[in-house]
């Protein structure tokens, strides 16, 4: 399972903002701040902070918060 | 408001990405602490750096403000003037344009290229190099960071005894040897040494491929952060001078055991372990002195005991000489480092206590806030590591006067002694039998002139800050920048004053900036410069000379010196005096010796 | 075939009348006095006439053809032993029993006894009779539908009555699931009688029906496969005989997407796609555009599919081929017939995630959601919707169109 207030957390941290407008359906056609190079951050600091690797392809459907999600948990069940 | 927050990033734990980004976005919020804009060029995607070098910056005590150009936008950025570059104001350029961005050939395909073919593409780079540092110098006065070049896709697994790899380190070697003298022809630049920073790292620690075949980042989080560290502590070096003094304590620091209890005999200094630990940390101070760094003790022991190691002990490579001071008596450390502050008159902010001791650490932290106290690891064994590491005495330069320093010292000591004995002030002067010799900033001066402008607190009048950069500039735009050197019987103290003449007006000149090094005030040679700088503004044409006193907390002593040499104050508010050249003449004592050095 | 075991038996029983023989000397020229001189009869020995051996025939292909195997028999094999006369105004019983069956080649092989009133048989023999499709008790209850409507014994064309119902009627083929399922919905909440055409899976179907009935719908459900021929007819006439008018005929019925190397791919392969797709659609309009002539409108939707436009995917080689020719037919009825008030139309979603792709997993769904520009997959109802747009009365000037339902330009 996954912390998804630490998930919450880095996404707040990484594209600064606000925790409380996070929600599955946050994607970056409603967070401006989610653009092509704040994306590659969330990738690391996810990478980093729950200690799994992701794939190119992993970085590349990682299109919304629902799907990071469920790209995490793939990940952390490899 | 700021301190706090700088006290918070110190203590707080911000390892990961995500923590990095979060105090990022709360240091842009703080506007007290000192700000500088960095630029920084690249030949990958640079912008991944930015938390790391803001927090980094952030926890020294500055505010970094970066615009990280377009990639690989080297020429286009350098070259225009009216280029973001520019019109973001550096005072700090970064520029890192990495082989294995752009050479990709030379990392991947090495054994293809012939000697000749090798020669070629290294005076390629550094030709390429030599245009973008000078381009960038001509165009602006900020402090340029270069990174030297290396491989980091070679990571430990490959065969590096291999020739081709062999062959490819040795051709590093030397175009990292052609870009250290290029970067010392270029006034304020200074060399990040890349390859040896990672191959420190690991290199299986550093790479990310997908991150660098997606989007051009150069290495992984971990690297980034690393680099970031470095990176910031490179650039606050370049602002701070290093710490002057070290202070030391003695028992289980110089040599293993209690002198006191143990006994000269009982004491661990020697070639076997675990002597040899504390022989090798004697030799690392030793190398600090080398670079400058004065040498004091504050010991709570009996003063015989301590003499007798170091006029007796074969082993003991530190002497009684080579201490600038020593408070070993069985009064309180804080008030020792006061009294070693106050003798050798060097600022508590610039000395660094070393003691094994935690409860010495933490009283000497409590009394005296701004002096630089060591976290002492319990093991010796990391004393060595702890010292080298640590940023008190990071120093992007070092002069003759510098590795004279701890000498010129020594023989400060005998002054003092002596000045004990005379009969009165003047005469005591005109026994030491002072030179001095004025002269204007050249190349082999101007590193000295600029590492005095940015150290000097005391004796400053204005306190103004330059690179060498801006002197240059200064120069340029025909202000006259001048070194004063002094001597006397005891020895050469070397070029101790700094004066910095600008015409305001036209035959209406500002000293800019008047400064003497603490270790030859009061002896009259500021009189003597001031009044060869008049001499010198009368020959150009000069009706009015004006000075400015900027008080700051610590040049308190010169408040008045405008005022004490005859100058009129013309500006209560902006303390600006005013020295009318057809009307005024300043008093020299006639027992300094004066000459000017002529270009 | 699987309802065929051995030993099993059916009987019937038949008065020859004398009408009977008359008609078949009659019928066959026949006019041996034996069978319809009684005094002939009697002086050769015989109480009255012999029946023609060959009525008791007659009556073995009724049961044979109608019964016992049932409709879509092939009688392909008969001995017959006459063991006693069979005299006017007897009546005779027929037994057939299976004696035994070959379910590869589906045949049949029964015994056929036939006995008199005092139970002697009267003839022995065995048959071969070939199944040609699945019987089930459902087409026998069709069947009995259509012998009800008189209808089997028509062997003339039959064309609807002029409706006297106003409401239009939609046939939706392959409606027991999926895309086809949604159409027939959304015609029926927009006022249409629909009409649920199935191949195999009558449950879905008839808890469609079920469910449009109770929303207060009119729906039935018909099987039928839409590659034969009589399959459709039959079909037609069903709805024709109970609705009187079929306006609207959405096809899309499809078997399921294959993939193939294309380097790999057989003309079979193509043509089972060709098949449904082409062949299916031929044989609707064949059907059904007499009567949409006849009352001025018709509509005819054609499921196509976002692999049409741009580079196909890979491996559907088969599948695009069939569905660019249905296009084509599409174009062609489009041009021909709109004279008629007809319009042919095709409506092409991308893949459309339903009940049979659930094994897809739910990350792979949520991408390709997210990479649409409008950030979800479509759903069935998304092309429900506008067939029915296509569907309706003013939608005349809409023809020959190739609709793509697929959030993005194509």
């Amino acid at each position: 399972m996954i912390d998804d207030m630490k998930l919450k957390e880095v996404i707040s941290n990484v594209l600064g903002v606000s925790i409380d407008i996070i929600n599955d359906n946050s994607s970056p056609d409603n967070i401006d701040k989610w653009d092509s190079l704040s994306h590659l951050n969330l990738v690391m600091a996810i990478e980093a902070e729950f200690d799994v690797e992701l794939t190119p392809e992993d970085s590349m459907d990682m299109l919304s918060v629902k799907l990071i999600r469920m790209i995490l948990s793939d990940a952390l069940n490899n | 408001m700021g301190n706090n927050l700088v006290d918070k990033l110190r203590k707080a734990a911000i390892k990961t990405p995500s923590d990095y980004a979060k105090f990022s976005r709360e240091i842009e919020k703080i506007d007290t602490l000192t700000e500088i804009n960095i630029s920084y060029l690249a030949s990958y995607t640079s912008e991944v750096l930015s938390p790391y070098i803001v927090v980094e910056l952030a926890k020294k005590g500055y505010k970094g403000s970066l615009y990280f150009a377009p990639f690989n936008q080297f020429e286009q950025e350098i070259h225009s003037l009216d280029s973001e570059l520019y019109l973001s104001d550096p005072d700090v350029v970064i520029l890192h344009a990495r082989i294995e961005d752009n050479h990709q050939d030379l990392v991947l395909r090495f054994a293809k290229y012939s000697d000749i073919d090798l020669n070629l593409m290294a005076d390629n780079i550094i030709q390429r190099h030599k245009l973008m540092l000078e381009g960038l110098r001509n165009k602006s006065d900020a402090k340029i960071i270069v990174m030297n070049f290396g491989n980091i896709l070679m990571t430990e697994e490959y065969f590096n005894s291999s020739p081709v790899i062999q062959a490819q380190y040795l051709f590093l070697q030397r175009m990292n040897n052609s870009l250290v003298e290029l970067c010392n022809k270029i006034s304020s630049c200074y060399v990040i040494n890349y390859q040896e920073l990672f191959n420190g790292i690991g290199l299986n620690n550093c790479i990310d491929p997908k991150l660098f075949y997606m989007a051009r980042i150069p290495f992984n989080s971990n690297a980034q952060i690393k680099f970031g560290k470095v990176i910031s502590r490179t650039i606050a070096a370049s602002y701070e001078p290093p710490a002057k003094c070290i202070v030391l304590d003695l028992d289980n620091t110089l040599w293993g055991g209690v002198i006191g209890e143990d006994g000269i005999s009982g004491i661990h200094l020697s070639d076997e372990y675990p002597g040899n630990v504390f022989k090798d940390f004697q030799r690392a101070l030793l190398g600090l002195r080398d670079q400058g760094v004065l040498l004091s003790i504050a010991s709570k022991n009996n003063l015989n005991d301590v003499l007798e190691v170091f006029e007796k002990h074969t082993d003991c490579l530190l002497k009684k000489s080579d201490f600038s001071s020593m408070q070993i008596h069985w009064e309180n450390k804080a008030s020792s480092i006061e009294k070693i502050s106050k003798e050798l008159n060097i600022g508590l902010d610039s000395m660094v206590f070393f003691d094994d001791n935690p409860v010495e650490r933490d009283w000497v932290r409590k009394q005296l806030p701004n002096v630089k106290v060591i976290e002492v690891p319990k093991n010796s064994m990391d004393y060595l590591r702890v010292l080298n590491e640590s940023t008190f005495f990071d120093r992007l330069a070092l002069t003759s006067e510098d590795k004279a320093r701890a000498n010129i010292y020594h023989q400060e000591q005998h002054r003092k002694n002596d000045l004990n004995n005379s009969i009165s002030v003047d005469d005591f002067l005109k026994d030491l039998k002072m030179t001095v010799q004025i002269g204007f900033s050249d190349d082999f001066t101007i590193t000295r002139i600029v590492q005095l402008l940015n150290k000097t607190n005391q004796f400053n009048l204005t306190t103004k800050r330059y690179s060498s950069a801006d002197l240059i500039k200064i120069i340029n735009e025909g202000g006259k920048v001048l070194w004063l050197s002094a001597s006397d019987r005891y020895g050469d103290n070397g070029i101790v004053g700094v004066a910095i003449l600008v015409e305001i007006k036209q035959r209406e000149w500002l000293i800019d900036s008047m400064l003497l090094s603490c270790r030859v005030i009061g002896r009259k040679i500021e009189t003597v410069f001031l009044a060869e700088i008049i001499k010198i503004l009368d020959g150009n044409n000069a009706d009015f000379v004006y000075g400015q006193y900027l008080p700051t907390k610590k040049n308190n002593l010169v408040s008045n010196f405008y005022n004490q040499h005859s100058f009129q104050l013309t500006d209560k508010k902006n303390n600006l005096w005013e020295f009318n050249l057809n009307e005024g003449y300043i008093i020299k004592p006639n027992y300094i010796e004066v000459s000017i050095k002529n270009d | 075939m699987d309802e065929f075991n051995l030993g099993d038996s059916y009987s019937d029983k038949f008065i020859v009348t004398e009408d009977v023989v008359n008609k078949f000397a009659d019928f066959s020229s026949d006019f041996n006095p034996i069978h319809i001189d009684q005094n002939f009869a009697k002086s050769r020995g015989y109480s009255r006439q012999v029946s023609h051996g060959v009525i008791q025939l007659s009556y073995l292909s009724k049961m044979i053809g109608m019964d016992f195997p049932g409709p879509g028999s092939i009688w392909m094999n008969q001995t017959v032993n006459w063991l006693l006369p069979v005299f006017v105004e007897d009546t005779i019983k027929i037994v057939l029993t299976i004696k035994g069956r070959s379910s590869s080649a589906k045949i049949l092989t029964l015994s056929v006894e036939i006995f008199n009133e005092d139970n002697k048989k009267v003839m022995q023999g065995e048959a071969q009779v070939k199944i040609t499709k699945n019987l089930s008790s459902q087409l026998n209850n069709e069947i009995n539908e259509l012998k009800d409507l008189n209808l089997l014994q028509d062997s003339k064309e039959y064309l609807p009555n002029k409706s006297n119902s106003t409401q239009r009627v939609a046939l939706i083929t392959g409606a027991s699931r999926g895309i086809g399922e949604a159409i027939a919905r959304k015609l029926s909440s927009n006022g249409f009688r629909v009409v649920i055409n199935y191949r195999n899976d009558a449950n879905s179907a008839k808890k469609i029906v079920d469910s449009i009935i109770s929303s207060g719908g009119d729906a039935i459900a018909l099987q039928a496969d839409i590659t034969i021929s009589s399959d459709i007819l039959i079909m037609s006439k069903k709805i024709f005989s109970k609705w009187g008018r079929c306006d609207v005929v959405i096809h899309s019925a499809s078997p399921p997407i294959k993939l193939i190397k294309t380097e790999q791919v057989k003309y079979e392969d193509i043509s089972l796609y060709l098949n449904t797709h082409l062949k299916g659609a031929v044989l609707l309009v064949e059907n059904f555009s007499k009567s949409m002539i006849q009352n001025k409108f018709g509509r005819f939707i054609f499921l196509g599919s976002a692999a049409l436009y741009g580079a196909p995917p890979q491996g559907m080689a088969a599948y695009v081929t069939a569905k660019e020719a249905l296009w084509g037919y599409t174009k062609a009825i489009a041009t021909d017939m709109a004279h008629y008030g007809i319009t042919a139309n095709m409506v092409s979603p991308s893949l459309t995630i339903t009940d049979l792709t659930s094994e897809i997993p739910a990350r792979v769904k949520e991408v390709e959601a997210m990479k649409s520009p409008v950030r979800r997959l479509v759903t069935a109802e998304d092309t429900a919707y506008h067939v029915a747009h296509l569907c309706a009365d003013y939608s005349g000037y809409l023809n020959g169109i190739n609709l793509p339902i697929t959030s993005s330009p194509v």
